[in-house]
């Protein structure tokens, strides 16, 4: 009997699985009916239940997009591109979702950081970059070494030294990645339109109108408003009931 | 005079809004009664109305009880609703006529009335009813110069003064062909109607009805008697097949008694302009319901799109443009007019088109009933959304329906439309410059489909590694390591290069492989060897240790170099080893194998503590 219980437990992540993939191809088929509402409740289930992953949350944003719900449809494509930012498919679903945001926020003169570069590093998850860093770090080691046991003794150190630069450079990537995509909360405003105030309450001035799908940093959080950033270094108070955070 | 008003039904009604009025506004309601006039001939008649006005969620319905002296009848009651400030106002007048049966002073005695729990009561209104219709005219406001009154006693109405009669053009018509229903109310020259009559239309179950305005007023002679003839026309058109039958019109009137002279060359004039002398009366009139056959549509030839239209009907098409862009709506306006039930007119099919998304937006109809026939038009618009560019048709649209005249079906239909379209400007092109990525072409119109398969769930890429000490950690492996081959290599050097060095670390090494080899000696019972070997693996330790050649080492060598650098105990031993091994080698026979034995311990001994003192 306690052979076929640990052989049930150590199966059971297994059946867990399956029982997701059966749901999850479910939610596919009724997207395919045209069913986008129902498509979505049910991806959404499964990630409640705590389980992600970027097809999860990829699917999940294009049935909300169809069902007319393009504030969750964009936090979940976002939701996918953190887990996997190399996926074209997400990146163009995000980029085609935002083009429904009503509110169109000029962002201003292009930064410091040319974009191209940054979008090159955004497209690596940081996970890669410190797996990167952590065996170009073991291999300069090894080289030195080898060259210690007297193999390699003319290219060894040469080798370390690109390696060592390879290591840091990625380990520097890895922080600024982790900085500006994902150690940041972001916020998604849901509701068709809200206001954005001067301060956490209702009684605080109109700053302006945002709506459906546009995206922002959170700064704080204080009686149930969110402290926004907008793409063109605007601040305002959300109510947070209005909002997924990311 | 007492007079109970309250009937057992406003008492009811009165206990039902009691309860409605905790949650209803309890408006303020008033209660107005008069009357048209206070003094009468015994032959008029008085009219009495009682109003209520207000917020009152239930106005119950009023009657009166038996006022002695008077006839009454109840003239029908009439409502208004208006909304101000957001509030039901409601008005009600109750109206009576009450006749005199006798003369003298009658009164019309206070009446309580509740209204919402709340008890009203009118006022009190006295009559004077004087005897005969005589000259006095003081009641009267308008006082006409010439009267020729005709002092004549009641006459009764005779059913050929006032009757009604309703008719229809065709007894026998197809389901939804049009019947003209024709109410006619006959009023004979002479007879007059006091107010408004009280008219309930036929019940006409199973049609679809259509007034016809306008109402038709005329003269009319019908057996020698000329009549003055209302008509009201109604269209109706059956729904199912099978008899269907329209019942009785009925009309309550209040008349005045006819007050003809057949002779008299200004009767008319008398009895129309001048006349005052009332007498009301109620005559209650009644026509004979009328049973119509409404024939099935005929099965043979009816078309596959037929949707049960029958009349006489066209069509046409028109669009608010022929050349667009791509995604620019085109509205087709589909017009269908004629005669015929219009408003039951169904939207004719329109193709679904693969080059267009379409959708219907709307209708409107338009009615007309010029001689009596109910017709017009139904307009349905269409919004057809070109996907592409290019030069598309958009398909003649037919319209089937049954014509009755011709008893057969017909199909008309609408010319094809040409459009042309023009490529959409890329819009999406245009906003994407302002986005993040650039180097992405996005030329897609919708969002890409779907991913296969659930992937990795709650996999480590969604975790961020870098947060973990543990990951962190890991980065001390490669400097462990390389640190520990450092280490190694160097000892290993200094093994090769430092002899002293060597022997020093060598020196246990050394020691332990002679005793092992003095061990075997002692067992094949070589005590000279034995004796020999031990000897060199403590004189030999001894030089590996101080680094010095092993070579002509004797004890007082030993002594004169271990003084200070050596424990002086252990020195003792070592010498007192030494002396017992020479003692063994040379002694004749000497050789007791627990001694040698013991030796060997003692060796073994000495050499683990001398390593202990380094």
């Amino acid at each position: 009997v306690r052979k076929w219980l640990v052989l049930l437990l150590l199966l059971w992540p297994l059946i867990l699985h399956a029982g997701l993939e059966e749901d999850f191809h479910q939610a596919s088929s009724l997207y395919d009916q045209g069913e986008f509402k129902e498509s979505a409740a049910l991806l959404q289930s499964i990630v409640d239940k705590g389980y992600s992953s970027a097809d999860l949350y990829y699917n999940l944003g294009c049935a909300y997009f169809k069902a007319g719900q393009l504030g969750y449809a964009i936090a979940n494509f976002r939701r996918a591109e953190r887990l996997a930012p190399d996926d074209e498919d997400i990146k163009i679903n995000l980029e085609f979702a935002k083009l429904f945001v009503v509110d169109k926020i000029d962002t201003g003169p292009p930064k410091f950081f040319p974009d191209k570069v940054q979008n090159a590093l955004g497209k690596v998850h940081p996970n890669h970059y410190f797996w990167i860093s952590l065996i170009a770090f073991a291999l300069v080691f090894l080289f030195l070494s080898l060259k210690r046991l007297g193999f390699l003794r003319r290219t060894a150190n040469t080798l370390a030294v690109v390696l060592l630069v390879l290591s840091l450079a990625s380990a520097g990537a890895m922080v600024w990645v982790l900085k500006v995509n994902y150690l940041v909360k972001e916020g998604v405003i849901v509701a068709n339109q809200t206001e954005v105030l001067s301060g956490p309450g209702s009684d605080f001035e109109l700053q302006f109108d945002a709506h459906e799908g546009l995206t922002f940093k959170v700064l704080d959080q204080k009686n149930d408003y969110y402290l926004g950033l907008f793409a063109n270094k605007l601040k305002g108070w959300v109510k947070s009931s209005a909002v997924t955070e990311i | 005079l007492v007079i109970v008003v309250k009937v057992g039904k406003i008492l009811i009604a009165a206990l039902l809004t009691m309860v409605w009025s905790t949650v209803a506004i309890a408006g303020d309601v008033t209660v107005n009664a008069s009357v048209d006039k206070t003094e009468v001939f015994e032959n008029e008649n008085v009219r009495f109305t009682i109003e209520i006005v207000g917020s009152a969620s239930d106005i119950p319905d009023i009657t009166l009880p038996n006022l002695p002296g008077f006839q009454n009848y109840s003239s029908g009651t009439s409502q208004n609703f208006s909304f101000i400030n957001g509030k039901t106002q409601t008005s009600k007048s109750f109206n009576f006529i009450l006749i005199p049966t006798r003369t003298g002073k009658l009164t019309i005695p206070r009446m309580k009335i509740t209204i919402d729990g709340k008890v009203y009561a009118t006022p009190q209104f006295d009559i004077t009813v004087s005897p005969g219709a005589s000259s006095s005219s003081s009641a009267r406001q308008q006082s006409q110069g010439s009267r020729r009154q005709q002092q004549s006693s009641s006459r009764d109405i005779k059913p050929d003064d006032l009757f009604i009669s309703t008719s229809v053009n065709k007894d026998t018509v197809y389901v939804n062909q049009q019947v003209t229903l024709s109410f006619k109310f006959y009023q004979a020259e002479g007879v007059d109607v006091l107010q408004n009559p009280d008219f309930k239309p036929p019940q006409k179950t199973g049609f679809w009805v259509e007034d016809l305005p306008p109402r038709s007023a005329s003269y009319k002679t019908y057996k020698n008697r000329r009549y003055h003839v209302t008509e009201i026309k109604t269209a109706l058109f059956p729904t199912t097949s099978g008899p269907a039958t329209i019942g009785s019109a009925e009309l309550t009137l209040s008349v005045r008694e006819p007050q003809i002279r057949r002779n008299d060359p200004f009767s008319f004039f008398n009895n129309n302009f001048f006349g005052f002398q009332n007498q009301g009366r109620t005559v209650p009139l009644k026509s004979e319901p009328i049973t119509i056959v409404a024939l099935p549509l005929p099965t043979v030839g009816k078309p596959a799109d037929f949707s049960g239209a029958v009349g006489r009907y066209n069509i046409n098409a028109d669009v608010d443009k022929t050349s667009v862009e791509a995604n620019e709506p085109i509205t087709l306006k589909v017009r269908i007019s004629g005669i015929g039930n219009i408003k039951s007119i169904a939207a004719p099919p329109v193709p679904e088109l693969a080059d267009f998304r379409s959708y219907q937006s709307g209708d409107s109809e338009n009615i007309t009933k010029a001689n009596y026939l109910v017709g017009g038009a139904k307009t349905f618009e269409y919004v057809f959304i070109p996907k592409r560019a290019g030069s598309y048709v958009l398909p003649a649209i037919n319209y089937s329906f049954f014509d009755p005249g011709a008893k057969a079906y017909k199909t008309v239909s609408t010319q094809p439309i040409q459009v042309q379209v023009a490529p959409a400007p890329d819009r999406y092109a245009s906003q994407m410059q302002n986005l993040e990525s650039n180097n992405i072409d996005l030329v897609a119109k919708d969002i890409r489909y779907l991913k296969p398969d659930l992937g990795r769930i709650n996999s480590t890429t969604g975790t961020l590694v870098a947060l973990r000490p543990i990951y962190l950690a890991l980065y001390l492996i490669p400097l462990i390591g390389y640190f520990v081959v450092v280490g190694q290599k160097k000892k290993q050097e200094r093994l090769q290069s430092d002899q002293s060095y060597r022997r020093f670390k060598q020196a246990k090494k050394m020691a332990t492989r002679r005793l092992s080899q003095a061990e075997k000696l002692m067992h094949s019972g070589d005590a000279a060897g034995f004796y020999s070997e031990i000897n060199r693996s403590i004189i030999e330790y001894f030089g590996d240790r101080f680094n010095l050649p092993s070579f002509g080492l004797t004890a007082d060598k030993i002594r004169e170099f271990s003084d200070g650098k050596l424990d002086e105990g252990l020195t003792i031993r070592l010498l007192d080893l030494l002396r017992q091994c020479d003692f063994g080698r040379f002694a004749p026979g000497g050789a007791e194998p627990d001694q040698m034995k013991q030796l060997w311990q003692d060796a073994a001994n000495l050499i683990v503590e001398m390593e202990k003192s380094r």
